[in-house]
């Protein structure tokens, strides 16, 4: 927690002191980069550790590094897509080219000010470099993906399985209704917050991504 | 088309970077609401046209989907709900056959006609007797189907309540998953995919008398049958009805039996509604026996549907314990009796009863059941556990010399072999009760089965509701056709039902001429 604390004062302390040089070489997870009017640019989650903005740049017009509508994908500035002015609150750091797990050291799965279930998980998936192609075949009439398309990237379904084998209730993953129970879009919705599919005939509290 | 975000946190989201798809869904168009009864009319043009639509993804509609699509013909196979399934996919997995090779193996003999004795005595004589012949003559071929063409495996034979011998193969699977998803694997092979969140909205029955399709909601959202995009589909052979029972619809439930309104809860899946039986009636289908509604009653007002509490209530709790009456601290039904008998005796006594054992009896009824059911079953609030018969009955209100007395009455019995009170079967495994720590299970029968639907014939057709003729063009098979159980189903004869029936009516539908 105080470890915590700490990595946020020294991020805040980054971002006011830090000067933009201009040149965004491949840098630590934790830290971000304040350009001209001080928005700050963060290094991608991707393993090759390449900034975020420099990626897409190297990539431009490439299919699935563009958005549904054939422009370029957002550069994760919330207010590219939502209107709203209120959508972050008020005082919070700014959050272009912030990648998904800067968003997380502050709003993490098991804090009180976890995302899940406010930010749709298709977010997630495409700060992590995820693109429309990588799930729908065809962006323009996208339907539901098969499970074999996550479990791709995630894994198994035992391994994931084993991964919640200790959750209180039941294991979500091992139900025993069989394949048509097992498919990962029943819970984990990408463009809506997601749905204990289960809870819709037992009691069973699960809290998920 | 785009899929419509729907935000239910409460924030508009507009995605300015998406306008550009725009939103198609917009565009869908009311056809009638159907609010009232009045019969549809035909489309000018059909949206898609098919030999056989086939409604519901249960064991009945996958059966007819794999004879009919065998027999050359094209299907669209309907299910409304997100999963395929229904209610077969969560059911408990053992199925009747009479004079099988597994009996044969074991040394029991049974019979065609002893099998059409255990369902019409359960029954009470209401069932159709030429339906009932049907299931029991070909059971033992049903489940050899199964097993031939879908693969199908079984662990070995159950003997269930009211069946006179040992007859119901228990799926290894050991739940109706085990026959669905082979049964949806063979379909796959075959190049049929079951059309999930499509909604029967209406059968569509011209004037001339015959079925001729349906409209659907594409996107069909669950409960709300005004959601999805409409369309019509052309059957140019038939419909098959095999949307499942209406357990889960408390108002339609209310209407056959008061007593069995919204506060029952039930062991069936969301999907278990009357929308399609009101349809099937809106075109002259012919509702019979729909007041026939069974209850489990081996469940607990702790949990929600099926849940843990059969495990206990009828695997240990009716062999090795008691089931008392909280009120009077006695017994108030042989605890081995029939579904109906039971549930009904529960209710009788104010739904305040609970099933219990001692910790001998527990050990006892849980072999071969996974060893965390019982922490599990504790977790869950469903299995109460108390350190001294005294603590049970104060937790209970249960008058505690009433309750000492029967469990004197019922371990004297046990010496002597016999249970003088309710005549309940005592093998000699069954020990006198004293160990502690006691468990308990609350009691609250939930409805489980529904008896009533369309009346159909031999051939599965559905019968007009004032002629009495068949209805060309319509079959109806599973749960949602009446008659076939009576007053009461036997445990494991849904299945034989749902899988003889939908095979008959798929083969049946593919062979009706087409209209055009
Ligand atoms: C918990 C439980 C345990 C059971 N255990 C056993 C057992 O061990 N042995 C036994 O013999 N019986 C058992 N039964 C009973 C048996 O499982 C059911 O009677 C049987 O599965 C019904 O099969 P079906 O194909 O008729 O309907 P279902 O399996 O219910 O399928 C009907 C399908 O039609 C869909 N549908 C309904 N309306 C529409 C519409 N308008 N448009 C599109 N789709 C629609 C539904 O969503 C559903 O998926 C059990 C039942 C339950 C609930």
């Amino acid at each position: 927690m105080v470890l915590r604390r700490l990595t946020i004062a020294v991020l805040f302390a980054l971002v006011l002191s830090v000067p933009f040089s201009g040149q965004l070489a491949a840098q630590p997870e934790s830290q971000c980069f304040v350009v001209d009017d001080g928005v700050c640019i963060w290094p991608a989650a991707s393993d090759d550790n390449k900034p975020r903005q420099q990626r897409q740049n190297s990539h431009a017009g490439e299919e699935g590094l563009t958005g549904h509508d054939g422009k370029p994908a957002p550069e994760h500035v919330c207010a590219t897509c939502h209107e709203e002015p209120d959508l972050l609150p008020e005082g919070h750091l700014r959050t272009a080219g912030m990648s998904m797990r800067g968003c997380r050291i502050c709003h993490g799965t098991d804090q009180a000010s976890s995302l899940d279930g406010t930010i749709f998980q298709s977010h997630t998936h495409f700060f992590a470099g995820g693109t429309c192609v990588g799930c729908h075949e065809d962006p323009e009439d996208p339907g539901e993906p098969e499970t074999a398309v996550c479990t791709a990237c995630h894994g198994t379904l035992e391994e994931l399985a084993l991964k919640t084998e200790h959750v209180a209730h039941a294991n979500p993953h091992a139900s025993p209704h069989g394949a048509p129970y097992a498919e990962c879009v029943l819970c984990h919705y990408q463009h809506e917050p997601p749905d204990n599919f289960c809870a819709t005939c037992h009691d069973f509290e699960f809290k998920l991504p | 088309m785009s899929e419509q975000s729907k935000n239910k946190i409460g924030k508009a989201v507009t995605r300015r970077a998406m306008l550009g798809a725009g939103a198609a869904a917009g565009a869908a168009f009311a056809l009638g609401s159907g609010a009232e009864a009045a019969p549809q009319a035909m489309p000018e043009s059909w949206d898609e046209e098919v030999d056989v639509i086939i409604v519901g993804t249960g064991f009945a509609g996958l059966a007819a989907a794999i004879e009919a699509t065998k027999a050359g013909a094209s299907v669209a196979l309907l299910e409304k709900m997100r999963t395929p399934g229904g209610n077969s996919i969560i059911s408990g997995g053992v199925i009747a056959a009479a004079g099988s090779p597994l009996q044969a193996e074991e040394g029991i003999e049974d019979s065609v006609q002893t099998l059409i004795d255990d369902m019409m005595k359960a029954g009470l004589n209401l069932n159709h007797p030429e339906l009932v012949r049907i299931i029991a003559e070909k059971s033992v071929e049903t489940v050899q189907w199964t097993i031939d063409e879908l693969g199908v495996e079984y662990r070995g034979l159950a003997h269930m309540g009211g069946h006179a011998v040992p007859r119901s193969y228990a799926l290894a699977a050991g739940s109706g998953s085990g026959i669905v998803v082979p049964q949806l694997d063979k379909l796959k092979e075959m190049g049929v995919e079951p059309r999930t969140r499509t909604l029967m909205k209406h059968l569509l029955r011209d004037p001339d008398g015959r079925v001729k399709g349906v409209i659907v909601h594409e996107k069909y959202r669950h409960p709300d049958l005004d959601s999805g995009t409409p369309k019509s589909i052309k059957a140019r052979k038939a419909v098959i009805m095999a949307t499942g029972g209406f357990g889960n619809d408390p108002s339609f439930r209310k209407l056959q039996d008061p007593r069995l309104g919204g506060e029952l809860d039930t062991t069936n899946h969301p999907g278990a509604t009357a929308q399609p039986l009101r349809e099937a009636m809106n075109i002259g289908c012919t509702l019979v026996q729909p007041s026939w509604i069974q209850l489990g009653p081996w469940t607990s007002p702790d949990e929600r549907g099926f849940g843990y509490a059969p495990h206990f209530v009828q695997g240990v709790a009716a062999s090795y314990g008691l089931w008392v009456d909280t009120q009077t601290g006695k017994r108030f039904v042989n605890e081995l009796a029939d579904r109906k008998t039971r549930a009904d005796a529960i209710l009788a006594a104010g739904n305040k009863c609970i099933a219990f054992s001692d910790a001998d009896g527990y050990v006892k009824g849980s072999t071969g059941r996974p060893t965390d059911n019982l922490d599990k079953m504790k977790e869950a609030g469903v299995l109460l556990e108390y350190p001294s018969l005294e603590e049970m009955a104060a937790a209970h209100n249960i008058p505690l010399d009433a309750l000492k007395e029967t469990i004197e009455t019922f371990n004297a019995g046990v010496d002597a072999g016999e249970d003088s009170e309710m005549g309940r079967y005592m093998s000699d495994k069954v020990g006198k009760i004293g160990t502690a720590p006691f468990y308990v299970v609350r009691l609250s029968p939930k409805v489980h089965h529904t008896m009533g639907g369309c009346a159909i014939n031999e051939k599965a057709e559905a019968i007009d509701v004032v002629s009495g003729e068949p209805i060309v063009g319509l079959y109806v098979v599973g749960e949602a056709a009446g008659g076939v159980h009576g007053a009461s189903r036997l445990g494991s004869c849904a299945y034989a039902d749902c899988l003889t029936f939908g095979r008959i009516a798929g083969q049946n539908a593919a062979a009706v001429e087409s209209w055009s």
